[in-house]
């Protein structure tokens, strides 16, 4: 068989693709089986010559140009343009990676970390003076310690700006074992969620107005505290930021507490009642 | 072990190209968002980001005022020399409260101040001027470079000049400090101050108290106030 033969049907039926590597591997393929059949009628008809067999191999495969209409209906560039741009995708942001941990871009506390808070419970826990340190679950779940004297998981929400703010535990506990201090230390646990990942709410405790049935406020200034009041961030997840207060009640006339927080007018109101023996 | 690993792999799906691309894209997408998230989810605009301070520190949405969209902001007020405004600011007000922005990625912050009724001062902690004196000696004009913190005036009526008097104690030693505004436009002026001669924080300002004049183009008074510069709240 010609080559200029073959090779001319085989340019005409791959012609309409235009995505070059799929091109070269159909051409590829479409060669191969006129080989395979140029080769089959050989050895049917013995007495057929290569040429001859070739001829009619390439008469059997049909119009290069028909084929070619139906070859470029089904390989479409875009898809192929697309495979290339995506392998070259990952390998560049495979490569920005490496950069970034080279450079120690990499940033973020992985030990408040949690993907998704489904205890309702933060990463850290917290400091009780005559018990020592604690755990999430020991300070908020009921336990057997008669140092705890309260735990409240009823739930309070607020949607501010988009997010939602839940007021999720609280708990009381016997700081000072003194009844000239009688110092309690009360645990709050506060959750906001947002479905934007890219945009996780801050709780600052300057905007924190901490008050008590009495009229008595609380403030951040650990010099005026026998027990330091904190408020930190405990946890952090795609979709949601825990912080935790701390604060210390001295007196035993406090029925509640009551968190406004905002500048100005109070963007969000918790209460918590204190009610010792519901731990 | 290692048998059973092989022999699992060998028995994973195979994907074709259009699987092999849709992985590869999806793939890629998760890298970018993660590589976005270590910078700090940057958005496209000042704007969209001061908004999204809002929401972050669950503030309301308020009415912007001022923008300096840039890391550098050349601007030219009606009434001084041209001058430069480092880091991408802005300014909202809602009801009587004003919001600053401070847009630096993950350092960004957002304060809010009270304001008056009226013209009401809302400081720029961080925000730093450049700008060249013109001064005027025997010996001709000299060029005084200068980079001072300022402050923002808004709420302020049409007139020709402001002057704004400040005094304030700092770290125990008193400071008087006199300074021509800028306006802006949109009733929104800038006034440059001293900064203390040692090192001194973003807020040393905060709390001093000043008197503001505002002259029309003939000179006559306009306006006359008194009042603190709020600190953040």
């Amino acid at each position: 068989m010609d080559n200029m033969d073959r090779n001319g049907w085989l340019h005409t039926a791959v012609a309409g693709i235009r995505f070059k590597p799929d091109r070269a591997a159909v051409e590829a393929e479409l060669r191969e089986h006129i080989e395979d059949k140029t080769l089959d009628l050989m050895r049917i008809f013995p007495d057929m010559t290569a040429e001859k067999a070739g001829e009619r191999a390439l008469f059997q495969m049909g119009d290069p140009e028909e084929i070619g209409k139906e070859l470029a209906k089904i390989h479409k560039p875009w898809l192929g343009y697309l495979w290339v741009a995506s392998k070259w995708a990952v390998g560049l942001m495979v490569l920005l990676l490496v950069w970034l941990g080279l450079t120690g871009r990499f940033g973020g506390d992985a030990a408040l970390w949690m993907a998704w808070d489904v205890d309702r419970l933060p990463q850290q826990g917290g400091m009780v003076f005559q018990v020592g340190e604690l755990s999430a679950e020991e300070i908020y779940l009921p336990g057997d310690d008669p140092a705890q004297l309260m735990t409240d998981s009823t739930r309070q929400k607020a949607r501010v700006m988009g997010n939602t703010v839940t007021l999720e535990r609280a708990a009381l506990w016997q700081a000072y074992p003194s009844t000239l201090w009688n110092s309690r230390k009360l645990f709050v646990y506060l959750r906001v969620d947002s479905p934007r990942f890219w945009e996780k709410a801050v709780l600052r405790e300057g905007w924190l107005k901490i008050t008590d049935n009495t009229g008595r406020g609380y403030s951040f200034d650990s010099y005026q505290q026998v027990v330091e009041n904190r408020f930190r961030r405990v946890e952090e997840g795609p979709f949601h930021t825990g912080w935790q207060l701390e604060l210390g009640i001295r007196e035993a006339d406090v029925r509640w507490i009551r968190l406004d927080y905002g500048p100005g007018e109070p963007v969000f109101s918790f209460t918590v009642e204190i009610e010792e023996g519901t731990a | 072990m290692k048998k059973k690993l092989k022999a699992l792999w060998s028995r994973r799906p195979r994907l074709g190209r259009r699987g092999k691309t849709v992985r590869n894209l999806l793939l890629t997408l998760a890298l970018a968002v993660f590589v976005w998230a270590q910078y700090g989810y940057p958005l496209p605009t000042a704007e969209l980001e001061f908004r999204r301070l809002e929401r972050t520190n669950l503030l309301p949405r308020s009415e912007i005022v001022f923008t300096a969209p840039r890391s550098t902001n050349d601007l030219k007020p009606k009434n001084g020399p041209a001058f430069t405004l480092w880091n991408r600011w802005v300014v909202g007000t809602y009801g009587d409260r004003a919001a600053v922005g401070y847009l630096e990625g993950k350092w960004s912050q957002i304060d809010v101040f009270a304001l008056n009724d009226g013209p009401s001062p809302v400081p720029l902690p961080l925000g730093h001027v450049g700008w060249i004196e013109q001064v005027e000696s025997e010996q001709g004009v000299h060029s005084n470079p200068h980079i001072w913190p300022s402050l923002l005036f808004l709420g302020m009526p049409e007139a020709a000049r402001g002057e704004l008097v400040l005094d304030v104690t700092y770290r125990e030693k008193d400071y008087h400090r006199v300074s021509e505004g800028w306006d802006l436009g949109d009733g929104v002026w800038l006034f440059v101050l001293e900064p203390p001669e040692s090192s001194y924080s973003a807020d040393w300002y905060q709390g001093g108290s000043y008197a503001l004049a505002l002259c029309r183009e003939d000179g006559s008074l306009l306006l006359e106030q008194t009042g603190t510069i709020p600190k953040a709240e």
